[in-house]
């Protein structure tokens, strides 16, 4: 007996040994019975665990039992499932999908659906336009990547910096309200560029309202749905990671000293002064320039005990070069496990990025580290949790100085700055000091997000979802002035400002934050701290429900609340013991102490309901209905009710089509959608309230400056909701077995109620007429995707993609009280740029004279003469002059271009050979004008205002120029005034660019190799961003056209430079 | 197949290698080209079609070469090698001035002198250049110019004022030139007697 007990137990666990972490074998074949190479075979539930079939055919896959499934996918095929049931070789022969993947799924709100099905414009993306990018962020990887998803830029790279959103164009210019979309992570609210880019599985794009309208009021302007990865079954543990190079790109070439000084002397002769830099001084530059002097500074000679420097000294440098780097190093790793079994699966994540900046000095660098874990806990057939915790951090950490007011000085410097004082320190005038002692800023976000997300599924079809969704942001800020100066040639020392030429102030802005100039020699301090609650609650269901064959309908309904509340307390001094250990002093009644605390709150609800109907999956139709109420605005005015419907044509499945379904032209749908959605994204809280702000006031009571509380404005109390209507049409096609894909989208976009300037009042008013839901905008625009993907032999396989999109807004209805061109008006194509037109450039001084006689230009200058700019008469008056600058009286003025980036596009080519991959991905926009009204584009705009570049050199000469002549120039005669650099057609420039964004080739480990057991995945890649841009602006990169900080107002070469990286990174699956 | 393989991963190492900024401008966009400079015609500004003859004078020299000077300082030193002290306690520095000749030397145009009424007038002279001219001198108390400098083919003008002398006549000198010194003229206005 115990002998066959022994025996029983010993079978039973060989059976179960056979049945447990099994390997199974098998061929996979094609319908024509050839093996099909490279098809994926995975477990169910364990898709990252999959391997690829080889030349044969053949696969070899680690399962958790034999009693597994297994999932067999192959591009134009029907994915497979097959039950091992208990076999360990098995043979599976692929089925032709008929061209269309009817199991695609699309991400909509509150669920998914089937693509084929969808009537709302949708585009879903996976992660693989994030990955192995040496990119900062999702929003710079996403950029390009969706027709009608703008992304872009103008503000350089500087780490950390963020980039402006919009889909499908601007939504609002409505004062005090914004039109960026919602982006919801994992259905909450979140924040795109700190999200870990490895955590996303998937993008969604929700662009118009049918789509977007069961989310409301908080996103009229599209919805980017953000799902991120989850866990599945059976231990992976995923590691990739890479390191970057990266290098400034478009940095202008500045003059050299002695050239400059040339340049500069013309500039005040042509407009009638002494030249600034004399014979002897000119001797000097070259001397330095020849290695003949040591220094280029010396003593003033009027005693002081001060250096020579800005246009006295004689140096020679190139700041551009002292400033930027070569390149900065950068490098992010992520680790993630991801595992479970039938009841729980977990995913966990780490990730590490750290970027570096690119200017010298300025040790600069962002940080993040995020930290995500998903669970699904599955407690029986009817109920399962979903629960997420998430941690991000970021650290921003630069110079003080390191802002838009030094960019536009870096723009402006003189070359004739000496670097170095004959005493080794940095010259006063070099601005080191300020970047490398001036005290630093240093911004850190915490964010802690927590979801939950209950699945109720009593019967089959019929789901109830509960979620709570919480973040908790907690955001440290420090910002530190610190003393710096300079030892005189005597000895003494100066302080110096940090934040070079403006006069020193203190002032606190509306929204609390203090805008600060510090005198030399202050030691300043100050620290903030914003604390964000963010607590929303989602509870919804949705039944599926089929009558007969070909009748289907979901219904959804739902409640959401949400409220949010900030807290920033911020306080300064400048009473600080020791700078290198700052901290704020304990004082009572101190005078050089500055704080603020601001507070906000808002909490919306809304009901939702949606109703999607398809027949046979032929005909379909979609209803929505969402109910908002806000606290931004007055009680009686907090409801909002927002409808949608869409319908949709799948003809494809039509009997009169089956033909051509034949041919290969498999899938063709036509769809068509409205709505209407409310705006309730306003800037302040609680618009219809108006502020009472504390001032420093222009009386001096008791011997000190008074604190005074002005009077409100006069405001509107029937300020309302923004409303936004969409209409919409589009096609969405798949031909060749799904080879071919693509879609098209019209659309219209009105967005009614903006908030605009009522008419003017009579002055003895004495204020301004209150602002009122009283302009109007719209945009039209149209997308179009293309898709090409197909596979050549047995090893090679590629793909082509592409996509176009172009919009244009106009202002329907403006009540402007001035009708000013320069600001908003009914008519106004936004974006316009309002000039002059340029007739050419005066030879000579009678050219000029005699174009006088007949247009005289004395309304924009004086002093003409040869080489100066003729402007052209447009209207009945001959003198040339800008009007009253209004719509009535625009002068010679027209409209002579539009700064909106038209005809954005983008296309990718991809392809794999056996274990080889390759992808390029190129984006740009077709069109778009720009006009640079800085010194750093004209070379001087007035007398301090001087960048001269090597591209400046091309300007009008005579003859006698020791620069040599040039008659047929670009730019009129260098001046310090205004004559030759007003905004005209001549100078607007062509923005429009292609740039090659992503360029990678990555080697994998082939499955048939040793290492293969140990290793599911590997993989090695070169990539780089910014590779190379073709664009006809002068000078500067497309995207490093103005700043965006609010310091100082900057231009073109006066911010952050954009740059190119090259990296080197691994993946590695085990 | 390969063959397309082998151009894309070429195309990769030269997008990986990186492209370099755009290429920056050729030069300083100058060219090298002669100057020239000539008087042109003397009228009444009040009158165009009075015009007066500008002759140049055969006997004056018609080219100078620029001096150019710098001051050589150099301490004295006494037999011993040690500097000399002079009795305020000074350093016994010597000063030469060195004249040399310039790299420039100007074309140099003298015109027999223009006679005009006594009467208070102005008067236009017109310019023809390529290059950038200043009136840089005017000698004579009776002698103004509005418009001192310009460019390419142009006017200036000069203001006379009244001779009141009934004895003898009046000169006023105009030196003008291009602004890099290669040209100059000197023009003279001769006022006749009041009464003339």
């Amino acid at each position: 007996m115990k002998k066959y007990l022994v025996s029983i137990i010993l079978c039973i666990f060989t059976v179960a040994a056979a049945y447990a972490d099994a390997l199974v074998k098998g061929v996979v074949y094609e319908p024509s019975g050839d093996t099909a190479i490279g098809a994926t075979v995975y477990e169910k539930g364990n898709p990252t665990g999959g391997v690829s079939t080889d030349v044969d055919g053949a696969f070899s896959l680690k399962v958790s039992s034999l009693n597994a499934t297994i999932v067999v996918s192959y591009i134009g095929m029907e994915t497979q499932e097959i039950a091992l049931n208990g076999r360990d070789n098995i043979d599976v022969t692929l089925k032709d999908s008929g061209g269309v993947n009817l199991e695609e799924v699309v991400v909509v709100g509150y669920g998914v659906q089937k693509k084929i099905n969808a009537t709302g414009s949708v585009k879903t993306i996976d992660n693989a336009v994030l990955e192995s990018r040496p990119i900062t962020n999702a929003v710079q990887g996403l950029q390009g990547a969706v027709a009608g998803l703008n992304i872009s830029n103008d503000a350089g790279g500087a780490p950390g910096e963020q980039m402006n959103i919009n889909i499908r164009g601007v939504g609002s210019i409505g004062e005090g309200s914004n039109s960026s979309p919602l982006v919801l992570i994992d259905g909450m609210e979140g924040d795109l560029s700190t999200i870990n880019p490895n955590d996303i599985a998937n993008i969604s794009v929700l662009k118009d309202a049918a789509a977007a309208s069961i989310y409301g009021s908080r996103a009229p302007f599209g919805v980017i749905l953000v799902t991120t990865k989850s866990g599945q079954k059976g231990t992976s543990v995923t590691y990739s990671g890479n390191l970057r190079f990266s290098k400034p790109v478009s940095v202008p070439n500045t003059l050299d000293s002695y050239t400059f000084a040339l340049v500069v002397n013309d500039s005040r002769t042509n407009a009638g002064q002494s030249p600034m830099f004399s014979g002897n001084h000119l001797n000097r530059l070259l001397q330095y320039q020849n290695g003949l002097l040591a220094d280029a500074t010396m003593p003033k000679e009027d005693g002081k005990d001060e250096w020579l420097g800005q246009v006295n000294s004689w140096g020679n440098t190139n700041w551009y070069d002292v400033y930027l780097k070569d390149h900065t190093f950068s490098q992010e790793h992520n680790l993630s496990v991801s595992g479970g079994g039938d009841k729980v699966t977990y995913y966990l994540s780490g990730n590490f990025m750290d970027q570096g900046g690119l200017f010298n000095f300025a040790d600069e660098g962002f940080k993040r580290l995020a930290l995500t874990g998903k669970t699904n806990i599955k407690f029986n057939n009817y109920v399962s949790l979903n629960w997420t915790t998430r941690i991000i951090s970021t650290d921003n950490d630069k110079p003080s100085a390191l802002n838009s007011l030094f960019f536009h000085n870096i723009g402006r410097r003189y070359p004739t700055i000496p670097l170095y004082l004959p005493n080794g320190e940095y010259h006063e005038n070099s601005m080191v000091q300020s970047i490398k002692d001036g005290g630093r800023i240093n911004q850190k976000t915490q964010q802690f997000y927590n979801q939950a997300n209950l699945l109720i599924e009593p019967i089959k079809g019929w789901q109830i979802h509960a979620e709570i969704n919480s973040r908790i942001e907690h955001n440290p800020y420090t910002r530190q002035f610190k003393p710096i100066s300079v030892t005189g040639p005597y000895g003494g020392q100066k302080y110096l400002q940090v934040l070079e030429g403006v006069p020193a102030q203190k002032k606190i802005n509306q929204w609390g934050n203090f805008q600060v100039y510090p005198s030399a020699g202050e030691s300043y301090y100050e620290k903030a701290n914003t604390a964000i609650n963010y607590f929303s609650t989602n509870t919804y269901t949705d039944y599926s429900l089929r009558l007969g064959e070909h009748h289907n309908f979901k219904f959804l309904a739902g409640v959401q609340t949400e409220y949010y509340r900030t807290e920033t307390d911020r306080m300064a001094s400048s009473n600080v013991l020791d700078p290198d250990k700052p901290f704020l002093p304990s004082e009572v009644g101190g005078e050089t102490t500055m704080m603020a605390q601001k507070k906000g709150e808002w909490s919306s609800v809304g009901i939702f309901g949606r109703i999607n109907y398809n027949f046979a999956d032929r005909y379909m139709a979609e209803v929505n209905l969402r109910g908002d109420a806000a606290s931004r605005f007055p009680t009686d005015q907090r409801w909002g009710v927002f409808p949608s419907f869409s319908i949709g044509w799948n003809i494809a499945q039509e009997k009169f089509w089956e033909s051509l379904r034949y041919k290969g032209f498999e899938y063709l749908k036509l769809r068509a959608s409205y709505g209407t959605l409310g705006n309730q994204n306003t800037t302040s809280f609680y618009p219809y309230y108006q502020q009472m702000n504390t001032n420093g006031g222009q009386l001096i009571l008791g011997g000190s400056q008074a604190t005074v509380l002005p009077v409100y404005d006069p405001f509107s109390s029937s300020l309302t909701w923004e409303k936004i209507e969409n209409v919409g049409a589009g096609i969405d096609w798949g031909f060749f077995s799904n080879r071919l894909t693509g879609a098209f989208d019209w659309y219209q976009r009105t967005t009614k109620d903006m908030v605009g300037p009522a008419m003017a009042f009579p002055g003895i008013f004495g204020a301004d007429a209150p602002k009122t839901n009283n302009a109007e905008l719209r945009t039209r625009g149209w997308e179009l995707e293309i898709s090409w993907r197909d596979r050549i032999g047995r090893d090679f396989n590629y793909g082509i993609s592409a996509s176009l999109s172009d919009y244009k807004t106009v202002i329907t209805k403006y009540d402007s009280p001035d009708n000013k061109i320069n600001g908003w008006y009914q008519g106004k194509t936004y974006g316009d740029i309002w000039g002059y037109r340029v007739v050419g450039i005066a030879q000579s001084d009678n050219e000029m004279n005699a174009y006088l006689e007949k247009h005289p230009q004395i309304a924009i200058g004086d002093k003409w003469g040869g080489g100066d700019i003729m402007y052209a008469n447009l209207d009945d008056d001959p003198a040339i002059s800008p009007g009253a600058g209004t719509l009535d009286n625009h002068g010679d003025q027209t409209i002579i271009g539009n700064t909106t980036p038209r005809y954005a596009y983008s296309f990718t080519l991809e392809a794999q050979w056996k274990w080889i991959d390759f992808r390029a991905y190129f984006q740009g926009i077709g069109k778009r004008d720009y006009y640079i009204d800085e010194s750093t584009f004209f070379g001087i705009t007035q007398e301090w205002q001087m960048s001269f570049f090597e591209q400046h050199l091309d300007y009008f000469r005579y003859a006698d120029s020791p620069l040599g002549a040039n008659f047929d120039s670009y730019y009129g005669r260098v001046r310090m005034d205004r004559n030759n650099t007003q905004c005209a057609d001549r100078w607007i420039q062509d923005a429009s660019y292609l740039r090659l964004k992503n360029l990678q080739i990555g080697f994998s480990l082939p499955q048939n190799t040793k290492l293969a057991k140990y290793v599911k995945k590997a993989r090695l890649y070169f990539s780089g961003e910014n590779l190379f841009t073709v664009s006809k602006l002068k000078i500067f990169d497309p995207e490093a056209l103005k700043t965006n900080d609010d310091t100082y107002d900057g231009g073109a070469g006066k911010c952050y430079p954009q740059y190119r990286t090259f990296s080197v990174g691994l993946e590695l699956t085990f | 197949m390969r063959k397309l393989f082998y151009l894309l991963t070429a195309c990769v190492a030269v997008g990986l290698t990186g492209c370099d900024d755009e290429a920056g401008p050729d030069g300083n966009y100058g060219e090298e080209v002669p100057v020239y400079f000539e008087l042109g015609t003397i009228s009444l500004l009040s009158d165009p079609t009075e015009v007066y003859p500008l002759t140049i004078d055969p006997n004056a020299k018609t080219d100078t070469t620029y001096i150019y000077s710098y001051t050589e300082r150099d301490t004295v030193f006494d037999a011993d090698g040690e500097p000399e002290i002079l009795p305020d306690g000074s350093l016994n520095v010597t000063e030469t001035v060195i004249e040399y000749e310039g790299p420039i030397t100007a074309r140099y145009y003298v015109y027999e002198p223009v006679v005009v009424k006594s009467e208070m007038a102005e008067y236009m002279v017109t310019l023809n250049s390529n290059s950038r001219w200043t009136v840089g001198k005017l000698i004579g108390s009776a002698i103004s110019c509005p418009k001192l400098s310009g460019g390419g083919d142009g006017y200036t003008q000069f203001k006379l004022n009244l001779n009141r002398s009934t004895t003898s006549r009046r000169r006023s000198i105009a030196y003008i030139y291009s602004n890099d010194s290669t040209v100059m003229h000197k023009l003279t206005f001769e006022q006749k007697k009041k009464g003339e």
